[in-house]
C-alpha cells in the first residue's frame, strides 16, 4: 500500500512536468512573448533587488573600510538609481500593458477552444453528474488558471534568481553559511511534507462537511425558497442541521490540530529562526571573535541568510503550486481530448431539398450508466408531411425518443433512417437544421430579440420575422418593447427585459416560425399557456403545418386530437399506434387516458 | 425613483464609522478572537522589528567590543527564547485556534443574517438592487468581518510601530525620520490617486466582464446545451464575446495613460529616492563620523530600508478597509432594513373557521404605475372550495400573495372573520395555509423531513405516512433502498434520490396533507403531472377537503377542467373580477368564462 503510493507519487511527477509544459506551449500558440517576458521580468526583477538592497551594501561597506572619497560612493549609489528606475518604467508597461493585453489574447483562444469543444462533444457526456462537474463546468475556470499558470512562472524564476544571487554572494563571504541554509532547507522541505500531508487529510474529510454547510445558507438567502423558509418550520430542520455540521466540523479540527501545531512549530521555529537565527549567529559571532571576519560581514551575511532561506522556503511552497495546477491542466486535457461519438462521416450523404420521411427500425437506447433500456425496440414510420403526436405517462420515453430524432444521441441498438439514408451518414449540423424545436426547457440567451429568435448572426430578413412574431403571438409583447428587436433580453447583463413564461414561450416559437424549417418538433409546448393562447397556438401550428412534419409530446390529449397519428409510450416502447378515432375504438390506454381528462370537462358541459 | 437612490449614495457612512461597526459585531461575537488575532498582528511586527533593527545592532555593537563572547551568547539565546514562546503561540493560533474561531463567527454571523432573512419583506426579494446586494451581504458576511479585524489590527500596529520608529531614528539622527515621513506622504497622496484610476478601470471592464461569464455559463451550462446544438446561436456567442473582449483592451489602454504619472511617482520616491538617498545620506554621516563603522552603516541602512517597507505594506491594509467599506455599507443597510410588515407581529390568534372577505382590494407592485390588482370585493366562505383562473399575468399570483400577507394590498382591506388580517398573530396567521406553490422547492433533507417540513420525531411518523399516501406516493417510496429516510437530492450526499418532476411535485403536495392547515392553496400543482397522476391526485384532494375534513381550498389553475367542481369559480382579467358564481352559473352567462371553457373543452367532447 505505501509502496503503491510512492509509486504513484513518481508518477504524478511526470504528470506534473508533463502537463506544465503541455499548457506552456498552448499559452504558446496564442501569444509567443506571454511566457518567455514574465520569466524575464522576474528574473531582471530579482537581480535588481538584490543589486539594490546587498550588492551596494557591500560595496558601501568596503568604500568606508578602505575609506574611499564619498564620491566614489555616490558613483555606486547613483548607478543603482538609475537603474532602478530604468527597471520600474519597464516593470510599469509590462504589468498595466503588455500583461493585461497579452492575457486577454491567451484567455480568448483559450476560451474559445474551449467553447468549440463544449458545442461538439456528446451531449451524452451532460448526463454524468460527476463528470459534468469535473471536467465540463469546472472549464469556465480556464482563464484563472492561465493567470495561475503565469504568476507560477513568476514566482519559481524569482526564487531561483534570488537564491542563485544571494547564495553566490554567501559564497564569496563564508561557504558554511551555505551549509546552514542547505540544511535548514532540507528541514524544512521535510517538515512541510508532513504538515501537508496532515493537511490534505483534514481538508479532505472537511469537504463535504463545508458542501453540507454552503447548502444550508444557499437556502437561506436564495429568493427561491424564501415563501416556504416562512410558511413552514423548515428552518428549525436546517437550523438543526446546520448545528449539526457545524460540530462536526469542529471535531475534526480539533482532531488534525494536534499535528499541524507540531509540524509548524518545528518548520517555523527549530528548522529556521533557531537554525538561522540563533545557531548560525553564533557561529558567525563566534569567527568574528577570533578576527576572521569583519562586523560589516557579519550584518550582511546574516541578513543574505534570512533572504536566502525565505527563498528557499517560498520554492518550496512553489513548486507544489505546479502539482495543483497540473491537476485542473490535466481535466483540460481530459476535455479537449474528448472525441464525440457523434459525428459526420467522412463522406456525406447529400439531404434532398423537399422533406424526407423517417423510419425507425428496432431503436433501443439506454442512458449512459443504466442498466435498463429508456426505449425498447422501437420500430415506426412517419412519412413526409405527418403530424404525429407522442403522448403517455411521465418517464414513458417520449422526450428521449425525440433526443434521438434529433441525434442528440444515438440508439444503442437499431437504426434511424430519413429519406433513404441512415441519419448517421448525414452532416451532423446539416441534419440537425432540418428542425425546427421548441423544448420544454428552451432557453432564453442573453443577447437581443433578434439574436434570440435568429439564433444566429447576420442580417434579419424582416418580413420573416415580423410573419414569425405574428404567428406565434409574440408580435404583441414585441411592439410594447421600447427598442423592438433590438431590445436586450434577461438581466444576466444591462437592465435587459425578462419575458413571463408565456411570452418566453411564444419568443420559443417564434424561433420555429423564422427558420421555417421542414421538420418540427414541440415538447409540450403549450403547458405555460393559458387557454386561449393554447388554441389560438393549435391553431396557428395547423395551418402552418402543411407541406411540415410536426412532431409533437403533450400530455393535455385535447391538443394531440388532431393529429394524424398518435402514439401511446408506456415504459419505453409504443404500446398503442393510430388515429385519435382508431385508437377511442380501440377502447385501450390512451382512450382511459383521453377519458379520464375529458371527464370534467364533459362533466362541465353537461351540467351547464 | 433615481433621485431617491443617488442621495442615498451620497449619504454612505464613512469608512472609519464602517469598520468600528464590523469591529464591535465580532468583539460581541467572540472578544477572545479580538484579543488573539491583535496579540497575533503586534508579535509579527515585532519580530520583524526586533530581527532588523535591535538584533543586528546588537551583534554589531557586540562585535566592535563593547561585550564579551558569552554575554552576545546569552543574548542570543535570551531572544531565542522569546521567539520560542512566540512561536508557540502561533502555531497554536493558526492551526487550532484560527479555524474554530472563524468557524464560529461564520455561524454567528450566519445566524444574524438568516434571522434578517426571515424578517425582510418577500417585496425586498423582488428588488433586483435590493437583492443583488443582499447576495453578496450574505454569501461574504463572515469572511468580510474577519478581513475586517485583520484590517483594523494591521492599521493599529502599523501606527503603533511607526510612531516608535520615527522616535528612535529621531535618537539616531534628527533628519533620519524623513526616510519614512517622505514615502509615507507620497504613498498615501498617490494610492488615492491611482486607486480612483484603478477604480475606474475596474468599473469600466464590470459590463465586459459580466458578459464574458455570460458566454461562459451559456456554453457550459446543461440547461443550454441541446439549444446551442440545434441552431446557430453559438455564433451569437462568439460575437459577444469578441466584443467584449474589445471593449477591455480599449480599457487597458485608455487606463495605462492615465495611471501613468501618479505611479511612476510613487514608485520613484517611494523605492529608488527614498533607499538610495538614505545610503548616501548614512555612508556620509559614516564617513565624516569619528566613531561610527561599516557596522553602525549596515544597522542603519537596514533599519531604514525595512522600516519604510514595513509601514508602506500596512498601508495596503488601510486601502484595503476603505474598499471594504463599501461591502460593510451594504451589510449594514441589509441589517437596518426596517420591514413594513413585521414578521414576528403578535396579534389575535386565528379562528376555527376562516371566512376571508376581500374589500375594496387594491394593488400596485413597488415601483409601478399599474395597479395589478383593481378594486377586489369577495368573500370566501369556510370549508368551501375556490377556483382561480384567468389568463396569464391577470393577477393570480399576487392576490395569492395578498391574502398569504407577503405583501399589503395598497389600498382596501383584506378579513378574516370581519377582522383585518393585519390584526392576527402573523406567525400563527400564515400557518392557517397549506401551500403548493408552481415554484416549489425540494430540499436535501429525507423525504419525510421534506414531507413534514420539520424536525422529524417518531409521534411524526403515522403523519408523515399518511401524508405519503394520500399523496400517491407510498409505491415509490417504498422502492427506494431507504424508504421514506432516503435523502433527496445530490447536493452534499452522493447516494441521494433524485425523483421525476411529477414525483417531487407530489413531495410538494404531500407536505400539505402533512401540515395542520385551515386552508389549502394550491398554485397549478399539476403541470408536472402526467394526466392519470393528475385525475388521482384531484380526486384525493377532493376527497379529502371537500367531503372529509371540510377545509377551504383556493385553487389556482389554466385548466379549467377543475373548475366544474368547485362551489365558486372566480374569473380575473386585467386586475378585476370579471365574472363570479358556480360552473353552471357562468357557463349560463356566456361571457368570458364560457369561452375560455369551451376553447379548452371543444376537443374533449
Amino acid at each position: 500500500m505505501k509502496k503503491d503510493k510512492v509509486k504513484k507519487e513518481k508518477g504524478s511527477f511526470k504528470k506534473t512536468v508533463n502537463n506544465n509544459v503541455y499548457i506552456l506551449k498552448t499559452i504558446r500558440k496564442y501569444s509567443k512573448w506571454f511566457i518567455p517576458l514574465t520569466a524575464l521580468e522576474a528574473t531582471t526583477h530579482s537581480i535588481i533587488i538584490f543589486l539594490q538592497h546587498f550588492w551596494l551594501l557591500k560595496v558601501l561597506i568596503d568604500c568606508i573600510q578602505n575609506k574611499a572619497p564619498y564620491t566614489e560612493i555616490l558613483n555606486y549609489i547613483v548607478f543603482v538609481f538609475v537603474l532602478v528606475v530604468i527597471k520600474y518604467t519597464i516593470q510599469y508597461f509590462y504589468a498595466n500593458y503588455f500583461k493585461s493585453k497579452e492575457a486577454e489574447k491567451v484567455y480568448r483562444g483559450m476560451r474559445m477552444t474551449v467553447y468549440r469543444k463544449a458545442v461538439e462533444i456528446d451531449i451524452e457526456k451532460y448526463d454524468d453528474p460527476e463528470f459534468y462537474n469535473e471536467c465540463v463546468w469546472s472549464m469556465n475556470e480556464c482563464a484563472g488558471q492561465l493567470e495561475k499558470t503565469r504568476f507560477n512562472i513568476w514566482r519559481l524564476f524569482w526564487n531561483v534568481t534570488n537564491i542563485l544571487t544571494t547564495g553566490v554572494f554567501i559564497a564569496v563571504y563564508n561557504v558554511w553559511g551555505l551549509a546552514f541554509v542547505a540544511l535548514s532547507f532540507a528541514l524544512n522541505f521535510w517538515g512541510n511534507k508532513k504538515y501537508n500531508a496532515h493537511n490534505y487529510e483534514l481538508d479532505r474529510e472537511l469537504n463535504p462537511k463545508y458542501r453540507k454547510l454552503d447548502y444550508m445558507s444557499r437556502v437561506f438567502y436564495l429568493k427561491d425558497y424564501v415563501k416556504e423558509l416562512r410558511l413552514s418550520n423548515v428552518r428549525n430542520k436546517l437550523s438543526a442541521d446546520y448545528n449539526e455540521t457545524y460540530g462536526e466540523i469542529s471535531e475534526t479540527v480539533k482532531k488534525h490540530s494536534k499535528w499541524l501545531m507540531i509540524w509548524s512549530f518545528l518548520t517555523n521555529y527549530v528548522f529556521s529562526v533557531l537554525l538561522i537565527n540563533g545557531i548560525y549567529i553564533v557561529f558567525l559571532l563566534y569567527l568574528a571573535y577570533k578576527g576572521e571576519v569583519t562586523a560589516g560581514a557579519v550584518a550582511t551575511l546574516f541578513l543574505a541568510s534570512r533572504r536566502l532561506d525565505d527563498n528557499l522556503r517560498g520554492l518550496s511552497y512553489t513548486i507544489p503550486q505546479f502539482g495543483q495546477n497540473s491537476k485542473y491542466i490535466e481535466k483540460m486535457r481530459t476535455f479537449l481530448e474528448l472525441t464525440p461519438d457523434i459525428v459526420s462521416p467522412e463522406k456525406c450523404a447529400k439531404i434532398e431539398n423537399g422533406i424526407g420521411g423517417f423510419t425507425l427500425t428496432n431503436v433501443s437506447f439506454a442512458y449512459p450508466g443504466n442498466e435498463q433500456d429508456t426505449l425498447k425496440n422501437i420500430s415506426i414510420d412517419i412519412k413526409p408531411g405527418e403530424k404525429i403526436a407522442i403522448v403517455g405517462h411521465n418517464g414513458a420515453g417520449k422526450t428521449t425518443l425525440v433526443n434521438l430524432l434529433l441525434r442528440l444521441y444515438d440508439p444503442s441498438e437499431g437504426e434511424i433512417i430519413y429519406a433513404g439514408n441512415d441519419i448517421k451518414n448525414y452532416d451532423v449540423e446539416q441534419y440537425r437544421s432540418l428542425f425546427g424545436v421548441a423544448f420544454q426547457d428552451f432557453q432564453i440567451f442573453a443577447g437581443t430579440v433578434f439574436d434570440n429568435i435568429k439564433m444566429d448572426v447576420g442580417e434579419t430578413d424582416t418580413e420573416r420575422f415580423e410573419e414569425a412574431n405574428r404567428k406565434s403571438g409574440f408580435e404583441e409583447k414585441l411592439t410594447s418593447l421600447a427598442d423592438g428587436g433590438d431590445t436586450y433580453l434577461t438581466r444576466e447583463f444591462g437592465d435587459g427585459v425578462e419575458l413571463s413564461g408565456g411570452e418566453a414561450q411564444k419568443l420559443a416559437l417564434s424561433r420555429i416560425f423564422y427558420k421555417d424549417s421542414k421538420c418540427i418538433i414541440m415538447d409540450e409546448p403549450s403547458s405555460a399557456l393559458d387557454p386561449i393562447s393554447e388554441a389560438h397556438l393549435n391553431d396557428t401550428i395547423l395551418n402552418y403545418a402543411e407541406g411540415r412534419t410536426i412532431i409533437f409530446i403533450s400530455h393535455r390529449l385535447s391538443t394531440t386530437r388532431v393529429a394524424d397519428r398518435i402514439f401511446y409510450m408506456e415504459n419505453g416502447e409504443i404500446v398503442e399506434s393510430g388515429s385519435h378515432d382508431e385508437l377511442m375504438d380501440l377502447n385501450g390506454k390512451y382512450a382511459y387516458m383521453f377519458n379520464l381528462q375529458a371527464e370534467e370537462y364533459r362533466k362541465g358541459n353537461e351540467q351547464s | 425613483m433615481s433621485k431617491e437612490k443617488a442621495k442615498k449614495n451620497n449619504n454612505k457612512r464613512n469608512f472609519i464609522a464602517n469598520n468600528i461597526y464590523m469591529l464591535k459585531l465580532i468583539a460581541k461575537i467572540s472578544p477572545a478572537r479580538v484579543a488573539a488575532t491583535f496579540f497575533d498582528t503586534f508579535a509579527v511586527f515585532f519580530s520583524r522589528l526586533f530581527f532588523n533593527i535591535f538584533f543586528l545592532e546588537n551583534l554589531v555593537d557586540a562585535i566592535q567590543g563593547e561585550k564579551g563572547f558569552y554575554d552576545i551568547v546569552v543574548f542570543v539565546a535570551i531572544f531565542m527564547g522569546v521567539f520560542l514562546l512566540i512561536q508557540l503561540y502561533q502555531s497554536w493560533y493558526y492551526n487550532r485556534y484560527l479555524p474554530l474561531s472563524d468557524l464560529k463567527i461564520t455561524k454567528e454571523m450566519n445566524m444574524l443574517l438568516y434571522k434578517k432573512v426571515l424578517e425582510v419583506d418577500i417585496s425586498c426579494f423582488e428588488n433586483k438592487d435590493f437583492y443583488d446586494k443582499y447576495t453578496v451581504a450574505a454569501s461574504e458576511a463572515s469572511s468580510r468581518a474577519i478581513t475586517t479585524l485583520d484590517n483594523v489590527s494591521n492599521i493599529i500596529t502599523a501606527f503603533i510601530s511607526f510612531g516608535y520608529l520615527i522616535g528612535y531614528m529621531t535618537s539616531l539622527d534628527y533628519l533620519a525620520p524623513l526616510f519614512i515621513i517622505i514615502p509615507v506622504t507620497t504613498t498615501l497622496i498617490t494610492n488615492k490617486l491611482i486607486n480612483k484610476y484603478e477604480h475606474a478601470h475596474y468599473l469600466a471592464n464590470v459590463p465586459f466582464v459580466r458578459r464574458i461569464d455570460c458566454v461562459n455559463r451559456e456554453f457550459f451550462l446543461k440547461k443550454y446545451s441541446k439549444d446551442i446544438r440545434l441552431s446557430n446561436v453559438k455564433n451569437v456567442l462568439f460575437d459577444q464575446y469578441d466584443e467584449a473582449v474589445d471593449g477591455l483592451y480599449k480599457n487597458v489602454d485608455t487606463f495605462r495613460r492615465r495611471k501613468f504619472a501618479s505611479y511612476i511617482t510613487r514608485t520613484l520616491i517611494c523605492y529608488p529616492l527614498t533607499m538610495q538617498g538614505a545610503w548616501a545620506y548614512i555612508s556620509y554621516k559614516v564617513i565624516s563620523s569619528e566613531t561610527l563603522g561599516s557596522g553602525d552603516f549596515v544597522v542603519l541602512a537596514n533599519a531604514l530600508i525595512n522600516s519604510t517597507t514595513m509601514i508602506l505594506d500596512a498601508l495596503n491594509s488601510v486601502n484595503e478597509s476603505v474598499a471594504g467599506s463599501l461591502y460593510i455599507d451594504n451589510f449594514r443597510d441589509f441589517m437596518e432594513y426596517k420591514p413594513i410588515i413585521d414578521e414576528n407581529q403578535k396579534g389575535l390568534p386565528v379562528p376555527e373557521n376562516p371566512v376571508f372577505e376581500f374589500k375594496n382590494v387594491s394593488f400596485t407592485y413597488f415601483g409601478q404605475e399599474e395597479p395589478v390588482l383593481k378594486d377586489l370585493s369577495f368573500t370566501i366562505p369556510a370549508h368551501k372550495k375556490v377556483a382561480l383562473v384567468g389568463h396569464n399575468g391577470a393577477g393570480k399570483s399576487t392576490l395569492i400573495k395578498l391574502l398569504m400577507r407577503f405583501y399589503d394590498p395598497t389600498e382596501g382591506e383584506i378579513l378574516l372573520n370581519g377582522v383585518n388580517i393585519k390584526e392576527y398573530d402573523l406567525q400563527e396567521y400564515r400557518k392557517m395555509f397549506g401551500t403548493v406553490f408552481q415554484d416549489y422547492q425540494i430540499y436535501a433533507f429525507s423525504l419525510k423531513e421534506n414531507v413534514l417540513m420539520d424536525v422529524y420525531k417518531p409521534e411524526d411518523e403515522e403523519r408523515c405516512r399518511d401524508a405519503i399516501a394520500k399523496s400517491s406516493l407510498t409505491e415509490k417510496v417504498d422502492s427506494l433502498p431507504e424508504k421514506a429516510d432516503s435523502i433527496l437530492l445530490r447536493e452534499y450526499d452522493e447516494n441521494g434520490v433524485i425523483l421525476s418532476g411529477g414525483e417531487f411535485q407530489k413531495v410538494a403536495i404531500s407536505r400539505v396533507f402533512a401540515s395542520n392547515s385551515k386552508m389549502m392553496i394550491l398554485d397549478e400543482p399539476s403541470s408536472a403531472l402526467d394526466p392519470i397522476a393528475e385525475h388521482e391526485m384531484y380526486k384525493t384532494l377532493s376527497k379529502t377537503y371537500t367531503e372529509g375534513n371540510g377545509k377551504s381550498v383556493l385553487m389556482i389553475s389554466h385548466r379549467l377542467s377543475m373548475a366544474v367542481s368547485a362551489d365558486m369559480v372566480i374569473l380575473l382579467s386585467g386586475g378585476r373580477i370579471a365574472e363570479q358564481g358556480t360552473h353552471n352559473e357562468l357557463m349560463a352567462l356566456k361571457g368570458e368564462y364560457y369561452d375560455l371553457f369551451e376553447h379548452q373543452a371543444r376537443n374533449y367532447v
